[in-house]
């Protein structure tokens, strides 16, 4: 797999070039004992074509990986700037094929610049693959994609929703779930596309008046319970203006009146967010002053709705490009106990 | 009590031991001493639980048609004047009121212990044909016409009983509905029917419900389930020579999993017979004809519901939500809480917003997850009244740890200048 002619020198695969000036910033960006850069990118391509086949590294390239990427993202800001053009993904939730998928009508990475808003685990059958392929690519092409935090990348979620039993069922440990929990609590929280697309995996927060608030938070933790980094996780738009209390029990709800108000306040044009299922994959709301992308198709295969990715090109045109659940060999049918109901 | 069953009784208390609050006051006397048979002797000598220990008052209600309805209730602590916060608890099929004892029980120890100083109430009953209900009525043709609408025409018949007899003076409570299992279709029926205007409650009272609490029910599920209930109930026992066995049979099968609940809750489901021995009061299997319309239309009805009534689902372990439901949540319409053995057995790696006293819970639950771990669930609902209820809030917010949600957003949109 030869894509390194299309890499800038920005990217991780031409700074750790042996002949490289810049060797040894190369280096410290990963400090771990292993070999040099080439074998490194070597290691990295290797666990990308074995991860794209939806086979699940081993329990030690998981850790080495972890702690590659823990290096590439603990540096990046808690709005971390992305250039346009770049296309901007919603919920994956371990739909591992339908991932695949939508590298397929979006493009491949690295041609294809990605913006990632969160929920890569959870639910789905794959969430060990989805965030194993989505975290390697973010190591082997750091200035490509972009994986934000949602708020399923958290230690208390996923003990519930399914990617702390899927660790369990393929590594026999919960080791691979401590892992990558403990890389989740580096993920940068928003993202801003040429200082006009504001993107975060839920919402606004009442306590975030300007981005700049953003950037004093300390993300480096676990999601908590409340506050501005909660809400920015969890919070929803509403029909209703102001702010309201969530239904979901975490963040709040905003209208149009707060969306108006903050666009403006941070010269925006545009909050770009996911968090909420839509039939379509994506959906305006408050008078196109946000749009919510959902990128999981036929959502816990039950569901039923589209998926869509928005690209942003250089002009910032937008563009929804919608797709179906991928054609494959069927899911594998998790037999549940059926549970001994009116007793 | 036969010897078998003390056995057995005994050695379930020696595997549960330090969970036990039921046998836990001798505990501290007992020391370290190699005492079984000092244990054995104790819990020998303990009888069962009251329900008036839970409950002070026990009321029956009798409908237009003679049929009476065992109740019971502990009333809501606050202030002379101020209002109060109620929870209306139905049970599920086969269960009865006292399932929810130990819940109404936790849920002032939760109070106490986030020094909550207005404890919400607990008003609950034994449904048509099951537990005090169906040995109060000598009709066994009434106890078992289970039929959807007879038991949504039962549930607001004593709302309205309980809200005439108890809360007609001073200012009107805020009424949080918790249905566990079939209990949580018929509320949510009862709610979705006065929100549409087409069954009405008496007297505006759907107005007060703030919240909707459905423990452990999905449609989906629940219907498939049905299909395995005939060769399930055919299947258990019919009758057990003591109430001690029927307790260890509940636990041994996985029904319930913790002791301290079950000497309260099980008892309650069983009468004596001439042979002394102990038969279920309800036979479930007449009950089949009711069983598909219990749960049709739950999950999109639930949904519905407007926002304006605050909604909870509480499941045990099992996420599988159907469609309906997985779009509704993953659209926020509604808060969801899985209580998950995962987390039970991992509590250190957590850091949950809410204390809980994990030494009473079960260290496993299932689908009475309320009985398994009280605790755990009262601080769930607990959390859910704070965040939905105005007057509660703001009530506590002084005393509270945590903070009066409906108070911050008010004062958030007055910072933002969102016209209130």
């Amino acid at each position: 797999m030869d894509l390194d002619s299309d890499i800038q020198m920005e990217d991780a695969v031409e700074q750790t070039q042996p002949e490289a000036t810049g060797k040894e910033a190369s280096l410290s960006q990963f400090p771990i004992n292993t070999t040099d850069p080439t074998t490194q990118r070597n290691m990295l391509d290797g666990w990308i074509e074995q991860l794209s086949q939806c086979k699940p590294l081993s329990e030690e390239s998981v850790k080495q990986l972890c702690a590659m990427a823990v290096e590439v993202v603990k540096s990046e800001e808690n709005v971390q700037p992305v250039q346009v053009p770049v296309t901007i993904c919603g919920d994956i939730h371990g739909q591992f094929h339908d991932l695949m998928e939508l590298f397929k009508i979006g493009g491949p990475c690295p041609d294809t610049n990605y913006l990632f808003m969160g929920d890569y685990v959870d639910r789905g059958y794959y969430s060990v693959e989805t965030v194993s392929y989505l975290v390697a690519m973010k190591v082997r092409y750091p200035r490509r994609i972009t994986i934000l935090r949602g708020n399923h990348e958290s230690r208390q979620i996923t003990q519930v929703y399914g990617f702390y039993d899927e660790c369990f069922r393929k590594y026999g440990s919960a080791n691979v779930w401590k892992m990558f929990t403990d890389l989740f609590d580096y993920f940068p929280i928003t993202a801003l596309v040429d200082n006009s697309i504001f993107c975060l995996h839920g919402g606004l927060s009442p306590m975030i008046e300007s981005i700049d608030q953003v950037r004093e938070l300390n993300r480096i933790q676990e999601v908590p319970h409340e506050g501005p980094m909660c809400d920015l996780l969890w919070s929803d738009p509403d029909d209703r203006g102001g702010w309201g209390i969530s239904p979901r029990g975490a963040g709040f709800t905003f209208g149009q009146d707060i969306s108006e108000q903050f666009n403006h306040t941070n010269g925006l044009s545009l909050i770009a967010r996911a968090h909420q299922l839509v039939m379509e994959g994506y959906s305006w709301s408050h008078q196109d002053l946000v749009v919510t992308i959902f990128s999981a198709p036929n959502y816990c295969y039950r569901c039923g709705n589209q998926a869509a990715i928005m690209e942003v090109d250089e002009n910032h045109n937008r563009d929804f490009l919608q797709y179906d659940p991928s054609v494959r060999p069927g899911e594998p049918t998790v037999t549940r106990k059926t549970p001994d109901y009116f007793l | 009590m036969s010897d078998l069953a003390n056995d057995l009784l005994r050695k379930k208390v020696r595997q549960q031991d330090a969970q036990s609050e039921f046998f836990s006051e001798g505990a501290d006397s007992l020391g370290q001493l190699p005492n079984t048979r000092k244990k054995e002797s104790l819990i020998g000598t303990q009888k069962l639980p009251e329900i008036t220990s839970f409950f002070p008052h026990l009321e029956l209600f009798t409908n237009d048609d003679g049929y009476v309805f065992q109740t019971y209730y502990k009333p809501p602590r606050q202030e002379v004047g101020e209002s109060s916060v109620v929870f209306v608890m139905h049970h599920g099929a086969g269960s009865s009121g006292a399932t929810f004892a130990k819940l109404t029980a936790a849920i002032e120890r939760q109070c106490e212990m986030q020094s909550i100083s207005s404890v919400p109430g607990v008003f609950t009953f034994d449904i048509r044909g099951h537990g005090r209900t169906g040995l109060l009525n000598p009709s066994t043709e009434e106890n078992t016409k289970l039929s959807f609408d007879k038991l949504c025409d039962d549930f607001r018949f004593l709302l309205q009983c309980f809200h005439e007899r108890y809360m007609s003076e001073g200012p009107p409570p805020s009424y949080f509905l918790v249905g566990h299992s079939l209990g949580g279709s018929i509320l949510s029926k009862v709610v979705s029917d006065d929100v549409d205007k087409n069954v009405c409650l008496k007297n505006n009272l759907g107005q007060i419900i703030s919240g909707l609490v459905m423990i452990d029910i999905v449609e989906d599920t629940a219907v498939k389930a049905l299909s395995a209930m005939k060769s399930y109930l055919n299947a258990i026992p019919k009758q057990f020579p003591s109430i001690e066995r029927a307790i260890l049979w509940h636990i041994d099968s996985n029904l319930l999993h913790n002791l301290d609940s079950s000497l309260i809750s099980v008892p309650e489901l069983f009468t004596r017979t001439e042979e002394e021995q102990y038969k279920w009061i309800i036979d479930l299997r007449k009950t089949e004809p009711f069983w598909h319309q219990w749960f049709e239309g739950l999950s999109r009805r639930f949904v519905n519901i407007p926002s304006r009534i605050s909604k909870l689902l509480i499941l045990a372990n099992n996420d599988y939500l159907d469609k309906d439901l997985m779009i509704g949540q993953m659209q926020g319409k509604y808060q969801l809480v899985v209580f998950h053995n995962n987390q039970l057995k991992h509590s250190n790696t957590l850091t949950t917003a809410t204390q809980t006293i994990p030494l009473q819970d079960a260290s496993e639950l299932g689908h009475f997850v309320h009985e398994d771990v009280p605790f755990k669930v009262a601080a769930s609902l607990i959390d859910f009244v704070e965040r939905n209820d105005y007057n509660f809030a703001t009530r506590n917010s002084s005393s509270s740890s945590m903070k009066s949600q409906i108070d911050l957003v008010a004062a958030l949109n007055a910072k933002w200048g969102v016209p209130q």
